[in-house]
């Protein structure tokens, strides 16, 4: 009887959703206030997801992620980074995430929704974008250009990384849109708008990247920000693509100056940095090697995808 | 910067205390003392009427970037940056260290007489950042007393005056030139149909020169002090809805300069000292950013002439502070020393110039500078050959930003190659000169994914090569003296390579830099009356989000000169009628910046 319940237990666990939410309520003590990496940090943990951050000291310079509470919806320049539009997080809350975008953005899940299916999350405008697409500033241009009449745009491009850190699938989000015949259909994204991801069903990585209609000689004008929020995540999922079990890698030599052997032959691999970005991946050699030569000094996470379909992972010390 | 004074002053000394009895040397104040080999030069005549930039634009061929009368303007010489060409003092550099550049609008062209063009690599001589040229404003000291005023009503709410007069007391010459200049610069301009007044453009500019000169044993002494205060509107962009933001820029220039013949020697040298403000508020935007830079130069030149040969050594010192928030404190020093030497020796049928420049600071290091001329004279021709290489060392801003300032930048540099013809009679003036120059180390601002933003770097090597043609023309035609000059430049400065990531490809032409210049101008005289005409064309160019189209203008100016007396003293009165713009044509010299349409000015200047 006890067998029997028990089994019916874990079938029951098995089978339940359960979701968790990165709401970014909890991470700032004060209101007007951000996290911006400065602490060294290299990301911040919320839900079962890690937004990287990459700070530099010397600069006291950003990008990739940072949270946020700061509620300027006025304020169109640099010096109101932080700011979403509504000067809320959604749905009215005072937490949110906004990110920098520079080339490109990461954002890993993790723990149990690791490798499964992401729910989705809401998006808004940063008050420097929104008010710079509005107005204009001294290097980008109103939205609609001189005559209003331009068919400008703004995006951001979602891809989803899954395992062995393949892209299987894209959407595109438009923070603002004036394309439409009819321009009184054009618009600035100012409110929190949900944006599904379930069609994103093996999620390890999430990449944002940000286009613009506002391009010049040296890339994009409009500031590369958004605002995110909410983000909600299958911790079991009951998709066709389970969560694949890591197991450790015995990495030797380790630290490494050139080169490691992972034991695992011919199989892919990714390599992140501390700050969870993507540094370098392929395929071992037939004898398990991978060349880190040219890699900076530092801490690594590497992930292997065996020719077992068996996921290995790693950390790796680079001399 | 206590070597720099040290320096100075112990050379001052050796020179004061090295007088001898020795050729007499004419009106050493206020004139260049030590001329330098033959180079193709343009004189510009300065006056209160146009600003610099506009001088210099109807005066050679040069490309200046206006962002509009009284904004920004930055000039292009032979293909390269605005970073690329000096400006002097007299001889003193005085590009603003921190940006690399000049700002011409920082001029007052009523403080001064004249400006020489030195077209081509002029960094033997004059230092860092005279790749394509260097242009020489100066205040000739003319040799009577007296003085001038001058009014000025224009459109668009412009009103400018000018004073100026010159003492001469036994040994001394002191003089003082004045102006301020104000404008609304709210004129109107065409966007999709739609009529549009420009806002927040208005500037108020004031400029005083002052100097004190006295007359040594075959030589000269002369203090001077410059001050410019602009305050000026940054008007929006047509797609920017409003701007409120300001600059304001206050410079102080202070100078001594020593200038002696010794035997068959001369010596000239300059102290001088700049304080300069460059304060930019946005206040929608939060943004107050406060500039500033402190600068001490030391410049002194030696020669010596023989029969056939000149030898010159000139040292420069520069010690240079830039303070802004956006530096480490610890991180905002620029210190130099450079050499200059030159041996100049005329043969019969030929002159051969060979300079080198040898250079120390603490930031970078420059490269050797060497220089080679050639010079063949055969009456009123004249046939010139210039290789030198050319460097510019990196600004302030592109060191010590934070972010994105990158101490480890190389200098830029290269070689400049040149070849000049030259005919030059009486009513008949040509020089001819095909150039070539290719630089290495170009540094741009991009985007870096490494750094997580956008940093200098050295990536960029660029070819440039063109035609510099000027011409002028004079002669009479019953009571009419008439003058036509020409100053043509047809040029390419493109890309060696493609800019990862950037939408610049190999082969591409440098943004903001015009294939063709053109400017024309007729001068027709007679009695009591001038007429000057004026055009320029400047063809298209690609702008940093657009191309810039192509413009032509037309400006005339009719003026009219009276003699008066007053209580014995002669009065010369010059009425003018300036109209710009005769065509009303609409164009821009900036992406998204407009220009003003046909405009006026009424001016009246009296001289006494």
């Amino acid at each position: 009887m006890k067998t029997i319940f028990t089994t019916l237990g874990l079938l029951a666990f098995l089978c339940a959703t359960a979701q968790t939410t990165a709401d970014f309520e909890n991470s700032l003590p004060t209101l007007e206030s951000f996290l911006n990496g400065s602490d060294g940090s290299g990301g911040f943990s919320e839900g079962n997801i890690f937004l990287p951050n990459s700070y530099d000291a010397t600069f006291d310079a950003w990008s990739g992620w940072a949270i946020s509470n700061t509620t300027d919806t006025i304020t169109g320049s640099f010096t109101n980074q932080y700011s979403s539009i509504t000067g809320t997080g959604n749905d009215d809350s005072a937490g949110y995430a906004v990110t920098f975008v520079l080339g490109e953005t990461l954002l890993n899940t993790t723990g149990a929704a690791q490798g499964g299916v992401v729910e989705g999350f809401y998006i808004n405008n940063s008050t420097y974008a929104y008010r710079v697409m509005q107005d204009g500033n001294q290097f980008s241009k109103k939205f609609g250009g001189e005559d209003g009449t331009d068919p400008d745009f703004f995006s951001v491009t979602i891809k989803e990384h899954g395992d062995r850190n393949v892209v299987n699938d894209s959407i595109v989000v438009f923070l603002a849109d004036y394309r439409f015949d009819d321009p009184t259909e054009d618009y600035l994204l100012d409110t929190w708008t949900y944006v599904d991801l379930t069609r994103f069903e093996n999620v390890d990585t999430l990449s944002f990247t940000m286009q613009s209609s506002d391009v010049g000689a040296f890339g994009i004008n409009t500031p590369t920000y958004f605002c995110i929020d909410d983000f909600t995540t299958t911790d079991m999922a009951l998709t066709s693509t389970a969560h694949i079990p890591e197991t450790s890698l015995q990495l030797y030599p380790n630290p490494v100056i050139d080169r490691v052997n992972t034991g695992q032959y011919n199989s892919d691999y990714v390599l992140y940095n501390q700050r969870g970005q993507l540094v370098q991946r392929g395929k071992t050699t037939l004898a398990g090697w991978i060349s880190v030569e040219s890699l900076q000094s530092g801490l690594y996470y590497l992930k292997i995808y065996g020719i077992d379909d068996q996921l290995y992972s790693g950390k790796l010390i680079k001399k | 910067m206590k070597y720099i004074l040290s320096v100075w002053l112990m050379m001052t000394v050796l020179v004061l205390s090295g007088q001898q009895d020795s050729i007499s040397i004419k009106s050493t104040i206020g004139e260049i003392l030590i001329q330098d080999a033959p180079v193709p030069t343009t004189s510009l005549k300065l006056s209160s009427d146009l600003t610099f930039g506009e001088h210099l634009t109807r005066q050679s061929s040069t490309y200046v970037r206006s962002y509009g009368k009284g904004s920004l303007a930055t000039l292009s010489l032979r293909g390269g940056t605005s970073q690329q060409t000096q400006l002097l003092w007299d001889g003193i550099p005085i590009q603003n260290p921190m940006l690399g550049l000049a700002d011409l609008s920082l001029v007052s062209s009523a403080l001064f007489s004249k400006a020489i063009l030195h077209s081509g690599g002029q960094s033997a001589q004059y230092g860092s950042g005279a790749i394509c040229g260097a242009i020489d404003i100066k205040n000739m000291a003319s040799e009577t007393k007296g003085g001038q005023a001058g009014i000025a009503i224009g459109s668009f709410g412009s009103r400018t005056y000018n004073l100026g007069y010159q003492w001469l007391i036994k040994k001394w010459r002191l003089t003082m030139n004045s102006a301020y200049e104000v404008a609304d610069n709210d004129f109107t301009y065409l966007v999709g149909g739609n009529e549009r007044t420009q806002p927040n453009a208005q500037f108020d500019s004031k400029g005083l020169l002052l100097s004190a000169g006295y007359q040594l044993k075959n030589g000269a002494l002369k203090l001077s002090y410059w001050l410019q205060d602009i305050h000026r509107g940054i008007p929006p962009t047509t797609v920017q809805n409003r701007s409120e933001a300001t600059q304001d820029d206050h410079t102080q220039r202070v100078r001594l300069d020593l200038k002696k013949s010794i035997g068959k020697g001369k010596v000239s040298s300059a102290l001088a000292y700049m304080d300069e403000d460059n304060n930019y508020d946005d206040p929608p935007s939060l943004i107050a950013a406060r500039n500033n830079f402190k600068r001490w130069l030391s410049t002194t030149t030696v020669t010596r002439s023989y029969s056939r040969t000149q030898l010159l050594a000139k040292l420069d010192l520069n010690h240079t502070n830039g303070n802004t928030a956006a530096y480490d404190a610890s991180q905002n020093t620029f210190q130099q020393a450079a050499l200059y030497t030159s041996l100049h020796q005329d043969f019969n049928f030929v002159d051969i110039k060979i300079g080198l420049r040898t250079e120390w600071n603490n930031l970078t290091s420059p490269p050797l500078l060497p220089s080679l001329t050639i010079n063949h004279q055969r009456g009123a021709q004249s046939i010139r050959l210039k290789l030198s290489k050319e460097y510019r060392v990196p600004g302030l801003n592109d060191l010590f930003w934070r972010p994105g300032g990158n101490p480890d930048l190389r200098p830029e540099k290269g070689w400049n190659q040149e070849l000049t013809v030259a005919h030059k009679s009486k009513h008949f003036v040509l020089d001819a000169t095909v150039y070539h120059r290719k630089l290495e180390d170009w540094i741009l601002w991009l985007p870096s994914t490494e750094t997580g933003f956008v940093s200098a770097i050295n990536i960029a090597e660029v070819r440039s090569r063109g035609l510099e043609v000027n011409s002028q023309l004079s002669g009479q035609v019953d009571k009419i003296n008439w003058q036509w000059s020409t100053h043509y430049h047809y040029g390419r400065s493109t890309h060696l390579q493609a800019i990862p990531g950037q939408r610049i490809s190999a082969g591409d032409q440098l943004i903001y830099t015009p294939q063709h210049t053109l400017s024309s101008g007729w001068t027709l005289h007679r009695d009591q009356f001038s007429l000057q005409i004026d055009n320029r064309y400047t063809s298209a160019v690609s702008g940093i989000n657009e191309d810039v189209d192509g413009y032509f203008l037309l400006d005339m100016q009719l003026n009219h000169s009276k003699k008066y007396k007053l209580n014995k003293t002669a009065l010369t009165g010059i009425f003018s009628l300036s109209v710009n713009n005769i065509l009303d044509n609409e164009y821009r010299i900036v992406e998204r910046r407009p220009m003003p349409g046909r405009n006026y000015t009424l001016s009246f200047n009296i001289k006494f």
